[in-house]
């Protein structure tokens, strides 16, 4: 019998090249290092001597700023000439020699090599077991850009980058406080990603912070390149369409939600940071809406609200009540209804069906092909859908218009397009079996299962269920400020 | 497994949702005319009678919530408390199949007439039995929810029927006298058959139990005040030809763009359904646990999903066995069993036994 062949790698049994303790001999350490990253070329080894004294340079091309490393660290050490104390070199090359805030002394290799992948320079001095790590970080990065989600009319345009001390300053500059608290995590065995952990000592509650810990600690994973990796870890283990931990670009949604005691998980690498816990009544808020004028502000959340009713049940609704319960409907609509679709080919259910695909496909192609080709897709896509369909009486208008209208609605809480994208294609498929009726049944049973969501001690559907009075006030109704400014949103008080 | 608690304001408008199911599928007892204006009564007869009735229920609160255990399902090994909660699955199980034929009945009868709903009536049955594994909590939070959708739904449909209320309906009063009255009106008490659940989820409720429970009984009694006002006046004798008359009222209602609203009322209706037969089902779970420990929840669920379908599918085939689930006998055991004699067997238990006191776990 043919073996069945492993396709997955275990993470528990991939091994890790493990360096030990910093030898006295400074050439030594070089060599090792040069030894485990026999073939890559980025990263540079380099030996000298400092006053008769054996120095070897170990950095990583690319990541630091060389023109640093030359300036305060390279040129200064091996021009010195001058009478170093016996036995306290190494504290006198820091203190007197090279120049910069960011240095420290390590004693374990495998730490100085974790440090060097992350952009320092390394530096061993002959008879030491200690070596210098010393801060030359110019990591590539983008410039600090407007977000592409999360747009806002009037807030801030900062952004998040992938860089994590860039993220971590534009939160920083927003809370300036000593509350505001960072612990730093490593995750992934292979990628070793940098995560930190902000919250605002006084406001988090200690239960949440312990279970976040806890849930970060436990991640058993090989890679971890952007924040849907941990997201999964930091979620409730329901099996459930919605998420309660919430995701954003920008720094100043993140310095709110710290500020409302939730806790924020920056990741290296990913312009998306995550906050614990998050209500289900979030995603049809946005920072305009503190701007905003409050009637505005509590206008717009019901469109939100609204919009999202609209793109989970109208196409659902339009075929139950097209096939099951054409009696609501005034007979001239009725009739004008009837007309156009008399002239398709598939039922109604098929016809929403085809439509929604072929809407997904051309979002999805939108989303993956570049650029450049963007526009000639949308022209054959609005071609295709808006004209040729109807006209080939493929579909029928009316059902045009509700798909339209949906991928509209669907787009104005863009954190919940996800769940939207598949409850509405359970609904089509409901309302076509059995009316208006099961689409009710879907609808309790979508309520009933959001209501059960409790993670971290708080229920996914409050302030509104359970009812928490003071937060009703900034929930779907938004009263102003003045009011809101005596009361911040508290998190902790709707944990059960 | 560990019970998350539910306020009793939460609870209730589950039990509010049960009891409105009941009375928008009210089937009026053949001896009964719903027309007369007397009907008005009922309800007001409904309130003080519900809130009679439980005192039996608040003495058992009285006596075992002090002591702050878990109600029925209490870490007691007595043989007694497993009968009693035998019974109590018993009469749930006979309550949700009560609820299920009606609404059975009401589907094939007026949603869609002639169709066998059989698969569909299994589905909800499905539905049901999984929301319950989902907790009091959930069913108890999404509860105030569909409470607000079905008090807007039915608030709108009375508006709307506001236009076709005719006065000359309203009989004059004590037309039929008062004994007739007198019946009537505890028939009618009998659709409150649910606040004898509320013993089973005593120590999941907390805050005030018994000022939610009068403000229910008065809200509920409120609801088929104006329901009752509006079948009679828009229908008048002619509710008395009808099986479902407020279900006949409503299809009268029509807003804007909207001709029959009825559809949307009825699917409204459903949440109610949900609602009630999650909670019972919750209810038989719970005291099947207590009876069957080693069992888990999800395998008595299941069973329980099962034979319901299995019993819905036998009462499907028949009509007579419609009328059968509707017979006073049994509507009048459904009410009494759980919501007097089984308190008061629990009462005069606890008073008597007095050993059951040091047995009480403090939890």
């Amino acid at each position: 019998m043919k073996e069945n062949k492993q396709i997955f790698i275990n993470v528990d049994t991939v091994s890790e090249f493990e360096f030990g303790d910093v030898r006295e001999n400074a050439v030594e350490n070089g060599r090792l290092i040069k030894e485990a990253f026999k073939g890559s070329f980025d990263i540079v080894v380099k030996k000298g001597y400092c006053a008769g004294k054996c120095v070897v340079f170990a950095n990583c091309d690319g990541l630091c700023n060389s023109q640093k490393i030359a300036d305060n660290a390279i040129r200064p050490l091996l021009s010195y000439n001058g009478i170093m104390p016996e036995g306290n070199e190494l504290e006198f090359i820091c203190d007197n020699i090279i120049c910069g805030t960011e240095q420290q002394k390590q004693t374990s290799l495998d730490t100085a090599v974790d440090m060097l992948l992350r952009g320092t320079l390394l530096i061993f001095v002959e008879g030491f077991n200690q070596c210098i790590i010393f801060g030359v970080q110019q990591i590539p990065e983008r410039s600090i850009d407007e977000p592409d989600t999360d747009v806002q009319e009037f807030g801030s345009r900062e952004g998040f980058t992938e860089n994590l001390k860039t993220n971590l300053t534009l939160v920083r500059k927003r809370l300036c406080t000593p509350n505001f608290t960072i612990e730093m995590k490593e995750a992934g065995v292979q990628s070793k990603t940098r995560v930190l952990v902000c919250y605002m000592k006084g406001r988090v509650n200690k239960d949440v912070l312990q279970k976040v810990n806890e849930r970060l600690n436990n991640i058993n994973m090989d890679t971890v390149l952007g924040s849907g990796y941990l997201q999964k870890a930091l979620d409730t283990k329901r099996l459930t369409l919605f998420s309660m931990v919430g995701q954003t670009e920008r720094p100043d949604t993140f310095a709110a939600k710290i500020c409302e005691g939730k806790i924020g998980i920056i990741i290296d690498g990913t312009p998306f940071a995550l906050i614990v816990p998050r209500l289900f009544i979030e995603n049809f808020q946005t920072l305009d809406d503190y701007i905003n004028r409050p009637f505005y502000a509590t206008f717009m959340r019901g469109v939100r609200l609204l919009s999202f009713l609209i793109s989970v049940f109208l196409p659902g609704v339009f075929v139950s009540v097209g096939l099951f319960h054409q009696e609501m409907l005034p007979d001239d609509m009725l009739y004008n209804i009837v007309v156009m679709e008399s002239n398709t080919l598939f039922t109604l259910t098929l016809e929403a069906l085809i439509i929604h695909f072929v809407y997904e496909t051309v979002r999805e192609a939108g989303l993956r092909m570049p650029k450049s080709i963007g526009h000639a897709v949308s022209i054959v896509g609005a071609l295709v859908i808006g004209d040729a369909a109807v006209t080939a009486g493929l579909i029928g208008a009316p059902m045009l218009i509700v798909v339209a209208m949906t991928a509209i609605c669907s787009l104005v809480s863009s954190h919940l397009y996800q769940p939207i994208a598949v409850l509405r294609i359970v609904f089509i498929l409901i309302g076509g079996a059995t009316g208006l009726y099961g689409i009710m049944i879907g609808a309790a049973v979508l309520v009933i299962s959001l209501a059960s969501m409790t993670d971290y001690g708080v229920p996914f559907l409050a302030p509104i269920t359970p009812f928490e009075k003071n937060l009703m006030r900034d929930s779907l109704v938004r009263i102003s400020m003045e009011k809101l400014g005596k009361n911040i949103f508290d998190i902790n008080s709707v944990r059960e | 497994m560990t019970k998350s608690r539910v306020s009793a304001p939460q609870f209730f408008s589950v039990l509010y949702l049960s009891v409105l199911s009941s009375i928008f599928m009210y089937i009026s007892s053949p001896k009964t005319s719903i027309s007369q204006t007397d009907s008005l009564f009922r309800p007001v007869a409904f309130i003080v009678i519900s809130v009679i009735f439980a005192i039996p229920t608040y003495l058992v609160m009285k006596t075992v919530k002090e002591k702050a255990t878990s109600g029925l399902r209490v870490n007691n090994k007595r043989f007694f408390f497993k009968i009693i909660s035998g019974i109590y699955a018993l009469v749930y199980f006979v309550a949700i199949l009560r609820a299920l034929a009606r609404f059975d009945l009401f589907a094939s009868s007026e949603l869609f007439p002639g169709t066998d709903m059989t698969v569909f009536i299994i589905t909800l049955v499905i539905v049901c039995g999984l929301m319950s594994l989902l907790g009091l909590g959930a069913l108890a939070r999404a509860g105030v929810i569909f409470t607000a959708i079905v008090v807007v739904a039915t608030g709108f449909v009375m508006l709307s029927l506001f236009k076709d209320v005719d006065l000359l309906n309203f009989t004059p009063l004590m037309e039929q006298g008062f004994g007739r009255i007198f019946y009537d009106s505890l028939y009618f008490a009998l659709q409150g058959a649910e606040i004898g659940i509320i013993m089973l989820f005593l120590p999941e409720i907390k805050g005030r139990i018994v000022k939610a429970y009068i403000i229910w009984a008065i809200l509920s009694g409120i609801t088929f005040i104006l329901i009752l006002f509006f079948t009679i006046g828009t229908l008048g004798a002619f509710a008395d030809t009808q099986l479902f008359p407020t279900y006949t009222a409503v299809t009268l209602a029509e807003f804007g763009l909207l001709e029959r609203m009825d559809a949307l009322e009825t699917a409204i209706w459903v949440l109610c359904i949900v609602e009630k037969v999650s909670l019972y089902f919750l209810g038989i779970t719970n005291c099947l646990e207590f009876i069957l420990p080693k069992i888990s929840r999800r395998i008595i669920a299941g069973v329980c999903m099962g034979v319901v379908s299995l019993m819905l599918s036998f009462i499907s085939a028949d009509l007579e066995r419609f009328y059968f689930m509707s017979y006073e006998p049994l509507v009048i055991a459904l009410y009494v069993i759980p919501v007097l004699i089984l308190p008061i067997a629990l009462i005069i238990y606890l008073k008597k036994v007095k050993p059951y006191a040091e047995n009480i776990p403090n939890n």
